[in-house]
């Protein structure tokens, strides 16, 4: 009796485990954490989730960058994030794995015109046409810090799905 | 007095005058059988002033460039066809029109935003009386001064592909434009303005668009009215933006879980009068909403009239019809630090003993669930459960249950007149 319930207790551990895989982003359906915009566009998105399996999305990587300055949620509880490979639409990446471009030209959902990418040759591909500067996911919440510095606390974010 | 009237003595030279000018001024036409037969080689041949009439065919000329200031003239609707590898139409040219065209069939493409007809860095266009379809983006203006976008018929590819379809008018750093009398469905955001100023949006309708009908970025100064935002993703979304004037548009049948009839969002000194909502999610969400005025207004039938959240302080809400909505209001907030005055709320059953037509108690719109559900998103689950009626019930019996401040002290006991203009 004992061991079948420990078993049980032991499956159910096992089901809540969170997975550290991002969440499939509905677009036209979900709405940014962050800005509230309903995520539309499949080249600029983002998400975090949390160990306890909470899940934020995002319509733009500038949206998850303010959110984690913001402080809403520790460090110390964040699962994964993840952001939208601009040149493979669709595709979510590990954000210490992307590289970003900053460009005038690129015109991200919140104006700050970040993108990722996975691959090496996407990137330069992109920088060759819109030109700007290649920034690693810390310098780019120092960025979004810079522009945003004075929005980040006032904003207050309610709940996402 | 009596002297017969005898030209001026300078008519010839007035005459030879006209003459001239008329002919500079040429209309060129192309045609299949024409002795020009491309629309490029129109624009090769004119000069500026020149109008280029295009009679009825297809043509596939890759991207047309149009650099010169000339009327671009379509006779029975000619088709332009981006084959679905090119940019159809672009306008660097001040003072250009393009009338009477259906152009269809742009490119899409991962690194450039590609359109049906793209204005950039021009001034003084018209674009009137064109049907744009299956396009990625339709009409696409960047940078652009004076310009009119009027009587176009605008169907997107309809595909609920998120990656390969842009919004139907998409303005970007523009001013002093005018968006009226255009039908747009089937794209991503009917119309869309980033860092625009100063512009019109009149009596256009937008029906679904699977986003937004029409949505504002950091666009300031701009009115929208007399539109028809109806079944889209959403309605309209006015986001990060300082006073905007919303009179007379109509928001209907907005309907899903993040939907609304009009979102708005970081938005300042503006003003929502005279507007109908009927049967949206909700039918105005206000999230960090200040110093505005949203008076005369129906809402009908919505799942919510209105959601306040409780960063929005400020705000004034008077006069406005509430009637046979789901819930009149919802707030996350327990303290509320908005003027709520003289609403109309079929909902309401005080009495009025001096007859001064104002209620002798006040209305408390938000309900007891509303506040959980808003703090709860998974109690929605409980919607339509009997909990809900018995809550609403005891609420009614024992008002102190209600969790919330937000009252009308002056519930308004006859509907609000006020007259839609149609």
């Amino acid at each position: 009796m004992i061991r079948a319930l420990s078993l049980f207790l032991l499956l159910l551990l096992f089901a809540c485990e969170v997975k550290p895989e991002p969440e499939p982003i509905r677009y036209g359906k979900d709405a940014c954490a962050w800005c509230r915009m309903i995520i539309a566009d499949a080249g600029f998105a983002a998400e975090l989730k949390t160990k306890k399996g909470k899940v934020y999305k995002f319509d733009a990587p500038e949206c998850l960058a303010a959110f984690v300055l913001s402080g809403q949620i520790k460090k110390d509880e964040i699962l994964g994030m993840w952001v939208a490979d601009f040149a493979q639409k669709g595709k979510l990446i590990p954000v210490e794995q992307a590289k970003f471009l900053v460009s005038e030209k690129i015109k991200s959902p919140m104006g700050l015109n970040i993108a990722a990418f996975s691959s090496e040759e996407d990137l330069e591909e992109a920088k060759r046409v819109f030109g700007g500067r290649v920034l690693t996911w810390e310098e780019v919440l120092q960025y979004v810090k810079e522009r945003w510095g004075d929005q980040l606390h006032r904003h207050h974010t309610h709940h996402s799905s | 007095m009596g002297r017969p009237a005898s030209p001026p003595p300078h008519a010839p030279l007035l005459l030879t005058l006209l003459l001239a000018a008329l002919s500079f001024a040429q209309t060129l036409v192309v045609c299949k059988d024409c002795r020009i037969t491309s629309i490029k080689k129109a624009l090769e041949l004119a000069k500026d002033g020149d109008t280029i009439l295009v009679k009825g065919g297809t043509y596939r000329e890759g991207t047309i460039v149009v650099n010169k200031r000339v009327r671009l003239v379509g006779e029975g609707y000619p088709t332009l066809d981006g084959q679905r590898k090119y940019e159809v139409l672009k306008v660097t040219a001040d003072g250009v029109t393009v009338e009477g065209f259906r152009i269809v069939n742009s490119g899409v493409s991962e690194l450039e935003d590609l359109a049906g007809l793209k204005v950039e860095g021009a001034s003084g266009c018209v674009i009137k009386d064109n049907l744009f379809e299956n396009n990625f983006w339709a009409v696409y203006l960047s940078g652009v001064r004076g310009c009119r976008v009027e009587d176009n018929l605008i169907k997107g590819s309809g595909e609920q592909s998120e990656a390969y379809t842009g919004n139907g008018i998409h303005l970007w750093h523009c001013e002093r434009v005018l968006i009226r009398r255009n039908r747009i469905e089937g794209h991503r955001d009917g119309i869309y303005l980033e860092f625009v100023k100063d512009s019109l949006i009149l009596e256009n309708e937008a029906r679904n668009n699977w986003r937004y009908g029409l949505h504002f970025m950091f666009s300031h100064g701009n009115t929208y009215a007399r539109n028809l935002f109806e079944r889209n993703g959403a309605g309209v979304a006015v986001m990060y933006t300082k006073k905007v004037v919303m009179v007379n548009n109509t928001f209907r049948d907005n309907w899903g879980d993040s939907s609304y009839g009009l979102l708005l969002k970081a938005i300042t000194d503006s003003l929502v009068v005279n507007n109908r909502f009927y049967r949206n999610t909700v039918g105005i969400l206000m999230d960090e909403c200040q110093r505005t005025l949203i008076k005369e207004n129906d809402f009908v039938e919505n799942g919510w009239a209105v959601k306040l959240w409780a960063n929005s302080a400020n705000n004034t809400i008077t006069y406005n019809n509430f009637l046979a909505n789901t819930f009149d209001f919802a707030t996350n907030s327990r303290r509320s630090e908005n003027e709520l005055r003289r609403n109309y709320w079929s909902a309401y059953r005080g009495y009025d003993l001096n007859r001064d037509g104002i209620g002798d108690v006040p209305y408390k719109p938000v309900k007891l669930f509303a506040y959980i559900v808003e703090n709860n998103p998974a109690a929605s689950v409980l919607l339509k459960s009997p909990l809900v009626e018995l809550l609403n019930l005891a609420e009614e019996a024992f008002p102190a249950l209600t969790a919330v401040e937000l009252k009308d002290p002056e519930p308004l006991l006859r509907r609000v007149e006020w007259r839609f203009y149609e």
